[in-house]
């Protein structure tokens, strides 16, 4: 069996500390900037991806509050033009309703305006008749004694 | 003063009664009229006497006149 002398081991201890000197100077320092530099990097596009998270997220806050101020000022559009329309609506059927009932007083004025003329006319007519009848027979009963008695109650009128 | 009148009568009156009747005016109006007789026979009866702008209507006509007036009145 081959034994390990102490100078082989002082010279293999020595080996590995000069290795890893070597590999800690060539390979742990450029490993440990790259790894440094790419987590700057991370972190980097991480703050950025966080502000522009914030950013959209201002954005949609905002463009929701501006959404919700349309839907309420088109619900109060909405609300008046419907109110508005409501009172016209109203205010067409008030006037067809008085427009109607003017044409229903006027037709009975002129009705009655109608028919009292047609009255008139007819009572004239009537009353033309009968005395043009009493006439024609006063004409033919009146005597010379009637005649004298006309006069003088003419006189008795006259004084 | 003389006025110019009319007599109308419906029938022919004698002259007595048209001298009355001419009379009576002249009397009641203290004026002497120039009467014109006419005879007219729609008036049916009794006359109608007119002096100047007045006429005084005694007639049957008249009086169915009156009545006409009166029935479209009521």
């Amino acid at each position: 069996m081959e034994t390990i002398t102490w100078s082989q081991l002082a010279f293999h201890v020595l080996n590995i500390l000069v290795i890893f000197l070597i590999c800690r100077l060539l390979v742990y320092k450029p490993i440990m900037k790259f790894l440094l530099a790419r987590q700057a990097k991370v972190d980097a596009m991480l703050g950025a991806a966080d502000k522009t998270n914030a950013e959209a997220e201002k954005k949609r806050r905002e463009y929701e509050d501006k959404l919700e101020a349309s839907l309420e000022e088109v619900s109060r559009m909405m609300n008046e033009s419907t109110a508005m329309a409501h009172a016209r609506a109203s205010e067409i059927v008030q006037d067809a309703q008085h427009e109607a009932d003017a044409i229903m007083q006027r037709s009975k004025r002129e009705i009655e305006e109608e028919r009292k003329h047609a009255m008139h006319s007819m009572r004239e007519e009537v009353t033309d008749m009968a005395v043009q009848l009493a006439g024609k027979v006063i004409k033919r009963e009146v005597t010379a004694e009637d005649n004298k008695k006309l006069i003088d109650e003419f006189f008795e009128k006259v004084g | 003063m003389r006025v110019k009148g009319k007599l109308t009568t419906a029938t022919w009156l004698d002259e007595d009664t048209i001298e009355s009747i001419i009379d009576r005016f002249e009397k009641k109006y203290r004026i002497s009229i120039d009467v014109d007789v006419e005879v007219d026979a729609s008036i049916i009866g009794g006359i109608i006497f007119t002096v100047g702008d007045e006429v005084f209507d005694g007639s049957a006509r008249g009086r169915l006149e009156c009545m006409r007036e009166q029935l479209l009145n009521d």
